[in-house]
């Protein structure tokens, strides 16, 4: 990238560059990665040639099918055959449908997402497929991006790899700054409070309530600090590449609303599923009716909680924010005045308490290891329990919680908190300021804590 | 532009860099058992008998000073058997006369989990003993000590060189001959007051998962060890009277007939079990309820010694 070099030449570095970081984990999927994108290279330009509809919907569903197909495998076989073997054991019937011994390719669920919507995109007429193979291998695996996203849309990533791109100062200065905060989120907010409430999951009957209720609030940031710190790291990475990837986040507990926090929220999934499952969904209908919105939410949000593993809890997990999301639109409060578009107008702490109320629960169906473990920690809290305290351990991790929170709410309208800081900060207190994060990331960083989206 | 970006990176990061570096280089500097053992293995690995695996127990309770045959330590805090076997599988080419391994089954091993892949000690053995125990090729940073726990290396950094806490007796084999300061020297070696401390850590989770998964692969290295011709002690090391009064039945019971399994099956097991031995071992030999402080490893290990020399004739 430095310097000016030929498009190709930067396509190419970053290609190798990205199976290299891709083998580093595992070079045995580096063969699925490549040839997930090669089909769907393929599949992209045959459906743009094929003179008849028939044709372009085999190659359409040869992507899907692909897509779907190593996502199954890979990531929900073992879940049918447990679920299979553990019917039929209950009704007395011995299978033995062996569970197949393999480890999820890590950024799977996120890689077969972008590709699916690229051949989806190409079908419906709504982009052109790239003759380009570099670019569009490029595309497929692009580092920063490619474990754990956002996931990006071809039409809006693809076109960046067709043009020469520039060394940009400001864009690069920014991008370190968004590194050293998802550094901060991520290994001093995230993994402090992995601490806690990994002992309040772990051990839920250990705990009270109010014990488990804060914690499940916690993991809300833990998932959200882990998760947005990882975003954020992979957003400067791409922009030192000269590259523009979307926020996949916009201060989420600031939302007044189910609703409004799925607007927030993992936005680039939120907007895949949208466009790709809820609308088709609906418009299969004559008439959309509230029904059959509230059927598509369900449907979309059930699924929603599926991509994040092959477990009851995620699909608790998505079914739940389905009948949430579906509750708030329901007009219960005349013509149009749904709870979604009452509850913004409320005051801050009725929204407050709503909102982490729904969220919390969210949270032990996500975080939970089984579903009996979850109804355990329901049961723990709805009848009070009164064991145990909230430790010193849990509150002296709140003070980066805090620190984050306040950050943030001071920067609402940034993408992150230190971005454009030269504009406000001179020079020696700005990397004043950078030296105390690294320090305190280097300082206080828990051993070894992986990101807890890496396993979706 | 790009060559002011660059140089303005390089000026910020020069002294993260030698910063970084510096606090890398105290720790290494820091006396830890670890250096005297690799030292002792590099000397005398080729020679060495007797090879003692397992946690901060082990490491407390065997002091190799008082072992006829020449032994070595490498029990260390929080080391579980999956730890244990893949320095014994990594090590053993470079011990080629060990003959008699002495392997930690205590009260709790069973039924918590192993270190895995991610233990923070794998810097530690990838440091000092050349093992890999992450169960993936190793990079750069996987060498990094004080990244590895920096909470804990802080600690250490800090009372070593700012609080100036140097008294520390290592012998050659790695073992603190001075490692009295603790729960019962607080307590002055007070029975009385002794027994009046009812919460100590000990594990009261019972937990049939970990077990199965637990007595798998303690299976598997005990099969190892056989195939190797090698002996293996089982040892349940002294703990202090307070300690087993609260171990939970279900646990105990679990493990005991794990030990009496594993001497059943196998025939070059044998068995040194003392956790109980409340008459041999008293305040004076403790560290605290569960390990045992130099006092007590000396006469830990000098009957060790004597069961492991009846062994050999």
């Amino acid at each position: 990238m430095l310097g000016s070099k030929r498009r190709t030449s930067q396509n190419t570095l970053l290609l190798l560059a990205s199976y290299f970081f891709y083998g580093l984990w595992d070079w045995r999927f580096l063969g699925l990665l490549i040839a997930s994108s090669l089909i769907d290279y393929f599949a992209g330009l045959a459906i743009k040639n094929a003179s008849r509809k028939t044709t372009k919907k085999i190659w359409l569903f040869t992507s899907i099918l692909w897509n779907l197909g190593i996502l199954f495998i890979f990531k929900y076989f073992n879940f049918f055959v447990g679920e299979f073997n553990a019917l039929f054991s209950s009704e007395g019937i011995a299978t033995s449908y062996t569970i197949w011994n393999v480890i999820i390719p890590i950024g799977l669920s996120f890689y077969t997402f972008q590709t699916m919507s690229y051949s989806i995109d190409i079908y419906k007429g709504r982009m052109q497929p790239t003759k380009n193979l570099l670019e569009f291998l490029c595309f497929v695996s692009f580092f920063p991006q490619l474990v754990a996203g956002p996931i990006e849309r071809a039409k809006f990533l693809l076109p960046q790899f067709e043009k020469r791109r520039t060394f940009n100062l400001q864009q690069s200065k920014e991008g370190l700054r968004q590194i050293l905060w998802g550094l901060f989120k991520k290994v001093l907010v995230a993994d402090k409070l992995g601490i806690a409430v990994t002992l309040a999951f772990e051990n839920p009957e250990s705990y009270g309530a109010l014990t488990l209720t804060f914690a499940a609030v916690l993991f809300s940031f833990q998932v959200y600090c882990d998760f947005s710190g990882y975003t954020d790291m992979a957003v400067g990475t791409a922009k030192l590449f000269g590259f523009k990837l979307h926020n996949n986040f916009r201060i989420p507990y600031l939302a007044k609303s189910i609703t409004q926090f799925w607007q927030r929220w993992h936005i680039t999934l939120t907007q895949w599923v949208t466009d790709y499952i809820y609308f088709p969904f609906v418009q299969k209908f004559k008439k959309i009716t509230l029904r059959v919105r509230v059927l598509g939410l369900l449907l979309t949000m059930t699924l929603v909680g599926f991509w994040h593993g092959a477990n009851w809890t995620f699909l608790a997990f998505g079914f739940f924010n389905g009948v949430i999301l579906a509750i708030e639109r329901i007009p219960f409060f005349g013509k149009r005045k749904t709870l979604a578009k009452v509850l913004p107008n409320r005051p801050v702490l009725v929204t407050l308490s709503y909102f982490f109320a729904i969220t919390s629960i969210s949270s032990i169906f996500f975080r939970a290891e089984s579903i009996s473990d979850a109804w355990l920690i329901f049961r723990r809290i709805f009848t009070l329990a009164d064991v145990g305290i909230i430790s010193s351990l849990i509150a002296w991790k709140l003070l980066y919680l805090v620190a984050l929170i306040i950050a943030e709410i001071l920067t609402t309208k940034k993408d992150f908190p230190l971005q454009e800081l030269q504009l406000k900060i001179p020079k020696p207190a700005r990397w004043a300021i950078y030296y105390v994060i690294i320090i305190l990331v280097v300082r206080y960083a828990e051993p070894k804590e992986a990101f807890i989206y890496f396993q979706f | 532009m790009q060559r002011k970006f660059i140089i303005s990176v390089i000026a910020f990061f020069i002294p993260v860099i030698v910063g970084y570096y510096a606090v890398e280089y105290a720790t290494l500097k820091l006396p830890l058992h670890y250096t005297y053992i690799s030292a002792y293995l590099k000397d005398e690995g080729p020679s060495i008998e007797v090879l003692a695996l397992g946690s901060s127990q082990v490491k407390n309770a065997i002091n190799p000073a008082f072992i006829d045959q020449k032994s070595i330590n490498l029990a260390s805090g929080n080391q579980h058997h999956d730890s244990d076997f893949k320095l014994l599988k990594q090590l053993l080419p470079q011990l080629p006369k060990v003959k008699t391994v002495l392997l930690e089954v205590s009260y709790s091993h069973f039924e918590l989990p192993h270190n895995g892949p991610n233990f923070w000690k794998n810097t530690v053995y990838l440091k000092y003993y050349g093992v890999n125990n992450f169960e993936r090729q190793t990079y750069f940073k996987d060498k990094l000590l004080y990244l590895s726990f920096p909470k804990f290396f802080s600690k250490k950094l800090k009372s070593y060189y700012i609080q100036g806490e140097d008294t520390f007796g290592f012998n050659k084999y790695g073992y603190d001959t001075l490692k009295y300061a603790g729960t019962f020297e607080n307590l002055n070696y007070n029975e009385e007051k002794i027994s009046k401390q009812k919460v100590f850590k000990i594990n009261k989770q019972p937990d049939l998962e970990i077990f199965k998964q637990n007595t798998q692969l303690f299976f598997e290295m005990l099969t190892y060890l056989q195939e190797k011709n090698i002996k293996v002690v089982l040892l349940e090391i002294p703990m202090y009277k307070t300690y087993p009064a609260q171990r939970v039945p279900e646990i105990l019971k679990r493990r005991d007939s794990i030990v009496q399994l594993a001497k059943q099956r196998y025939e070059n097991v044998e068995l040194f079990l003392q956790e109980t031995d409340t008459l041999s071992y008293n305040a004076i030999h403790f560290w605290n309820q569960s390990h045992m402080n130099p006092k007590g490893g000396a006469l830990y290990t000098k009957s060790l010694n004597e069961f492991l020399e009846d062994l050999d004739h």
